[in-house]
């Protein structure tokens, strides 16, 4: 579109065209899953059929009366893949809700305050980084017992460190920051400062990993299903259709949907948290990147 | 560096010791943190681990559940039970499993072996394709080539791990035969005489190698879906790092001073790059580490993930311990490597890391 | 700002792909040329991963492992089981699905009056796969051992009060209660004989002390010290056991020269049957064979294990559980056909207590039907409003590819249609077995499997019992009931026409009313190569290994 066109659109629309990182089509794509899946989680019930009824024959084939199959129980897999955003997408907001709340928390205490602080959260925040991530998450829910709300937990306990390391990381650079120091000097409150240049440091990498870890968070709690310590039947969940579906690989379509519906909600995060990076945060792509 | 003052080398060996001897302290502190994480996680369990390992009916005979408590040292209060654990674990004994009588650190050696071959290969496999692909990526950049790759890595970090090894070996295997079933070897074929535990180096080592080739084959379908995630991330990120160094100014001065166009590259770019590399290296491990719990199961692989899952459903505490303690270890080692080689490449890290 | 050399860039990237492409094409030839190495004497056996040719001499049997130990006095679980029954001799053995035990290393037994005393006399020609022969020292030993333990299945001997041989052929084993089903119980794996001498010279202990002092373990677990059929070859507890016939055998010779047990998870068994890397998977559910295709021969049949559901009898714990008429709305309100259908070809409703292969079983036609009026009707006699219950289950487990959960939500709908209202609890096994024992369940989903199939270890359900006090169901609850459990107590095992009699007597009045509801017993499916002949089921081995063989 011309420069003169695109000024047209604006004005008409009131509002931005998608410019820059949003333009391309994979990231057009992505937002839309992104934006279905929150939609489906939301309407889901509504507009599906029971996914816990067993009235047809199990193990069917993909038709026109169900779209997905069924499973070995006799339920519509569509159905169940439909309700199943139901069960994972809010979870996984919450747990990167949760993880970001308790990470920036303790990363601010610790970028802000310095010093002693600093040494023993990030201690604890090495600590359980050395743990590996399904390791970790598996004893806690294990120990736990299994249940959804203890893979959430779980996967809380074990992905705030990086938010920590985030938060710290920017609250560190606002504090030292040339433009504070000048400020100050020029006679502004520091604590306004402060507060405003630690807003505006943190909240592009918080966002951008925020939206990153949704995309991990669901392949968490979805691998922690798959191993029955998550999602307890029969509630659809993606992680726990997997496990269902793998005694039965020959009838592919009872864990290919499911999985292919984790992928896909896991590449639309992913994208979306790629053009949030480009649009908000372009330097620390290659921290970004390793801190997870 | 020839020509130098001896007074200065002996202050830059100094710096390099103060900063080896500061990781490791840090390191052993982390050790001694996750011995504790470990032990508190696994007595968070609500269960009796003697009922989980006993069964039903020996569970109802107090005699039997004594004596494995006896055996197992259950009957201490719980600090007791953590200072003893201590002190085993000083001498390299992680305690009797709960689920075979034997020591944990038998399991563990022989699990050990497996997961490390699977994550070398896997590593080996990341950092090829990661930097070749990352960087033809790069130099292709916005053409077909490039396209595919970055779809494709979007792909590979967005797959839930589990999913791609039942694909994989349900495609590979079964409708097309590419792939051998499970396992390290084929059931028929006898296991090489033990030197390392590696099944590959041990064949070589002994000549065998049709068993070689055997082995490498069936490494190749687990290591490929293990190493999935990590491959992606790590083309990306080359792909990223080669981008950035391609338009430096550093770059086009070289090339306007009329250096060749190859030692360029090799000379500059991927130097420049190498730090990163070397840290995401490092936690492509982890992530490995992490993912064989999920992937080990479906190639009958056995590994320490498989067996961390097993240990963890069946409550056996010293093995989920040793486990948890074995990678958490490791990946300190890894993490101080890592962070040596950074500081070798990267001299200002030594000075005030 | 487009760097100007860039197609020199690419002629380095064209040249790595191909030295990239050329590595790979070594590597395949290298890999699909070559013969792997493979141990002599396996004959038949084709290269690599083919599938092996017909009449081959070795068996690969992928198998789920849960093998812990192969030492006959601590083993508990199936793998082992299956394997030690071949690698050792027992006194009398069952063959195949036959009901009552038949004579192995025993010629003959004789039992005193009171079922407290028995006399067996041992064969003359057993000898161990060392060449010794079998005497009544080495069955002294390894029972006393399997008592002295304590280890898992040491409860199985808790009853034997001595064990004596006053002479090289006779054994003497006098019980502290009336036994009639000692002849099953020595039959089972964990009654294996082993070569005293042996194990004593690597670290065996029989004596009172031998929980501190018996060190044998590790080398039972790498050697077998048995007189079978097979002897153990190789034991990687993760991936691999090997046996390999043995030569000086004194009864019928093995069916194989070698038989490989290979771990490989249930999913992936059918697959590697059809494609040929293995000849027989002894894990599959009915609906996983259904669509099976290729040179696959299908063996199937009821398990002697059978599911029930439990409702707890202390009112403390729950009173709608407890409540009488409650009971009788789940008993009638439970769909069996229904759940014997979603469970497979070759599942049957178990018609009491007692499942369909044990001596003493009720016929078919006696079983509970579902009555949906009956239960309604029990429910509204209730005076419970909106009756809700817990069930509870283990999330974790399965048995022959079934999973409680499976079958628990079954259940939930089939009693919602009735007007109960049932919440599911799952839990990891280790957690609700503690539940279980504690007898806090209010329902709970279970599964039995004897220790040995004889009819006896079921009396475990009668007031009382093992099974009956973890629903907290005493010993003075119903005396007409527990006076019948005695009498069947005390039938002989080798007097049919009484075991069906008394037998039947206790499995009718648990029909009529008691918190236990015998579910069904699911099939059992054996996958194996079409070649592979005689493969019988067994209540004891799960299969007759003993009888296995080739075209």
């Amino acid at each position: 579109m011309s420069a003169l066109a695109q000024a047209k659109w604006r004005g008409r629309l009131r509002v931005g065209l998608p410019s820059g990182p949003w333009r391309q089509p994979v990231v057009v794509v992505g937002t839309t899953i992104a934006a279905l899946s929150l939609l489906l989680s939301a309407i889901g019930p509504w507009i599906v059929s029971d996914p816990l009824a067993q009235d047809a024959a199990p193990l069917l084939a993909p038709s026109t009366a169900h779209w997905f199959g069924t499973d070995e129980l006799g339920r519509d897999v569509f159905s169940r893949v439909i309700a199943g955003t139901r069960t994972s997408v809010p979870l996984t907001l919450v747990l990167v809700f949760g993880a970001m709340s308790i990470g920036a928390l303790l990363g601010a205490v610790a970028g802000y305050f310095g010093k002693w602080w600093d040494e023993v959260i990030m201690r604890v925040v090495d600590l359980f980084f050395a743990f590996p991530l399904t390791i970790l998450a598996m004893a806690i829910a294990a120990s736990l017992g299994p249940s959804l709300r203890n893979a959430v937990i779980a996967g809380i306990v074990a992905r705030w460190p990086a938010f920590a390391r985030v938060v710290r990381g920017a609250m560190l650079q606002a504090r030292t920051a040339d433009y504070v120091s000048a400020a100050r000097l020029l006679g502004a409150s520091p604590r306004r400062i402060l507060a405003v240049e630690i807003a505006r440091n943190v909240s592009g990498p918080l966002i951008v990993l925020g939206a990153l870890e949704v995309a991990t968070g669901m392949l968490l709690l979805s691998g922690l299903s798959f191993l029955g310590l998550g999602a307890q039947p029969p509630t659809p969940e993606w992680g726990a259709m997997v496990s269902e579906g793998s005694k039965h690989l020959a009838e592919w379509w009872v864990a290919g949907f499911p999985g292919m519906a984790i992928l896909g909600v896991a590449v639309a995060f992913n994208v979306v948290g790629d053009a949030l990076r480009d649009m908000l945060d372009p330097d620390t792509r290659a921290e970004t990147e390793a801190g997870r | 560096m020839p020509g130098e003052p001896r007074a200065r080398r002996a202050g830059r060996h100094a710096a390099l010791g103060r900063f080896v001897a500061r990781r490791a302290a840090g390191g052993l502190l982390l050790v001694i943190g996750i011995t504790f994480v470990a032990f508190v996680l696994s007595n968070l369990v609500p269960a009796d681990p003697a009922t989980a390992a006993l069964g039903d009916r020996a569970s109802g005979d107090p005699e039997i559940v004594a004596a494995f408590k006896e055996r197992y040292g259950l009957d201490e209060p719980l600090p007791v039970q953590y200072v003893n654990y201590l002190g085993r674990l000083v001498q390299g004994d992680f305690g009797p499993s709960s689920q075979t009588g034997q020591s944990v650190s038998d399991d563990l050696s022989a699990a050990i072996p497996a997961t490390a071959e699977l994550a070398l290969v896997a590593i080996v496999l990341t950092l090829v394709f990661g930097i070749v692909l990352g960087t033809l990526a790069a130099i292709h950049r916005g053409r077909w080539f490039d396209q595919i790759v970055r779809v494709v890595t979007l792909l590979g970090a967005s797959a839930p791990s589990f999913w791609l090894a039942l694909i994989a070996f349900y495609l590979f295997f079964f409708k097309l035969g590419w792939a051998p079933p499970g396992g390290r070897l084929d059931a028929q074929e006898a296991m090489p005489p033990e030197v390392t535990g590696l099944v590959t180096v041990d064949a070589l080592l002994n000549g065998r190698f049709a068993t070689f080739w055997s082995a490498l084959w069936h490494l190749l379908l687990p290591s490929f879906v293990l190493a999935a995630y990590s491959v992606s991330f790590m083309v990306r990120f080359t792909r990223s790092a080669v981008l950035e160094v391609l338009g430096s100014d550093y770059v086009l001065s070289a090339y306007a001073k009329g250096l060749p166009k190859r030692k360029v590259i090799f000379g500059h770019v991927l130097r420049a790059a190498l730090p990163s590399v070397i840290t995401l290296t490092g936690l492509a491990f982890a992530t490995l580490l992490s993912g064989t719990v999920l992937v080990e199961s479906i190639f009958s692989w056995p590994g320490i993930g498989e067996y961390a899952y097993l240990s963890s459903t069946a409550l056996d505490l010293n093995a989920v311990m040793g486990v948890s303690i074995f990678i958490a270890v490791v990946y300190v080692i890894v993490n101080l490597v890592v962070d040596l080689l950074y500081g070798v490449v990267d001299p200002r890290i030594r000075v005030t890391g | 700002m487009r760097l100007n050399d860039v197609a020199g860039l690419r002629r380095v990237g064209t040249r790595a792909v191909a030295l990239v492409a050329i590595g790979a094409a070594a590597f395949a030839i290298g890999a699909c040329g070559s013969e792997s190495d493979r141990p002599t004497g396996a004959a038949g056996a084709s290269g690599g991963d083919a599938p092996a040719a017909k009449g081959s001499d070795t068996l690969v049997w992928a198998k789920s492992f849960d093998v812990e130990s192969l030492d006959p006095a601590r083993l508990h679980e199936v793998t082992g089981s299956i394997v030690t029954s071949v690698l050792y001799d027992r006194l009398m053995t069952f063959v195949g699905d036959e009901p009552t035990p038949s004579p192995m290393l025993a010629e003959s037994y004789e039992a005193s009056r009171d079922q407290r005393t028995f006399t067996f006399k041992l064969r003359e020609d057993a000898v161990f796969s060392d060449g010794t022969p079998v005497t009544s020292a080495d069955v002294v030993f390894s029972f006393r051992r399997l008592r002295n333990l304590n280890a898992a299945p040491s409860y199985l001997a808790a009853g034997i009060r001595a064990v004596e041989a006053p002479d090289r052929a006779t054994v003497v084993i006098e019980m502290s209660e009336p036994t009639p089903g000692l002849p099953a119980l020595v039959a089972s794996s964990n009654f294996s004989v082993l070569n005293a001498k042996l194990v004593k010279q690597n670290g065996g202990d029989d004596s009172k002390a031998a929980v501190k002092r018996d060190t044998a373990q590790k080398f039972l677990d790498k050697t077998s010290a048995g007189s079978g059929q097979y002897t153990l070859d190789g034991y990687d507890r993760r991936s691999r056991i090997t046996l390999a016939a043995n030569d000086d055998y004194w009864g019928t010779a093995a069916g194989f020269r070698r038989i490989i047990l290979k771990n490989v998870p249930t999913e992936n068994q059918l697959l590697e049957v059809q494609k040929g890397t293995a000849q027989l998977a002894l894990d599959l559910s009915p609906s996983q064979v259904k669509n099976v295709r290729g040179d696959v021969r299908l063996t199937t049949g009821p398990s002697v294990t059978f599911f029930f559901l439990t409702a707890n009898t202390d009112k403390a714990v729950s009173a709608t559980a407890a409540d009488s008429d409650v009971q009788e709305a789940i008993r009638y309100g439970i769909d069996y056909d229904n759940l014997v259908q979603l469970v497979g070809d070759g599942a049957v409703q178990t018609p009491g207590i007692l499942p369909s292969t044990i001596a003493g079983h009720l016929p078919a036609d006696q079983a509970i039907r579902r009555d949906v009026e009956r239960a309604k009707a029990a429910l509204a006699r209730s005076g419970i409003d909106n009756p809700k219950l817990e069930l509870e289950y283990p999330s974790d487990f399965t048995l022959n590819g079934l999973s409680f959960g499976t079958i628990a939500q079954r259940l939930q709908s089939q009693l919602r249609e009735v007007g109960l209202e049932l919440e599911l609890k799952p839990g990891p096994l280790a957690t609700t077995l503690d539940n279980w024992r504690g007898g806090r369940e209010q329902l709970g989903l279970w599964t039995q499997t004897p220790n040995s199939p004889a009819p006896y270890d079921f009396l475990s359900f009668c007031p009382g019992g093992d099974h009956a006090v973890r629903v907290n169901w005493d010993k003075g609850a119903d005396a007409t009931l527990t006076g019948a459990c005695e009498q069947a107590a005390q039938t002989p095992l080798d007097d049919t026409a009484a075991l069906d009699e008394n037998f039947g007597a206790v499995q009718t009045q648990l029909n009529e009313s008691g918190p236990f509801f015998p579910l069904f017993q699911p099939a059992q499916v054996v996958a194996s190569a079409s070649w592979v002949t005689n493969i019988r089921f067994s209540n004891s081995y799960f299969v007759d290994l003993a009888q296995i063989g080739h075209e």
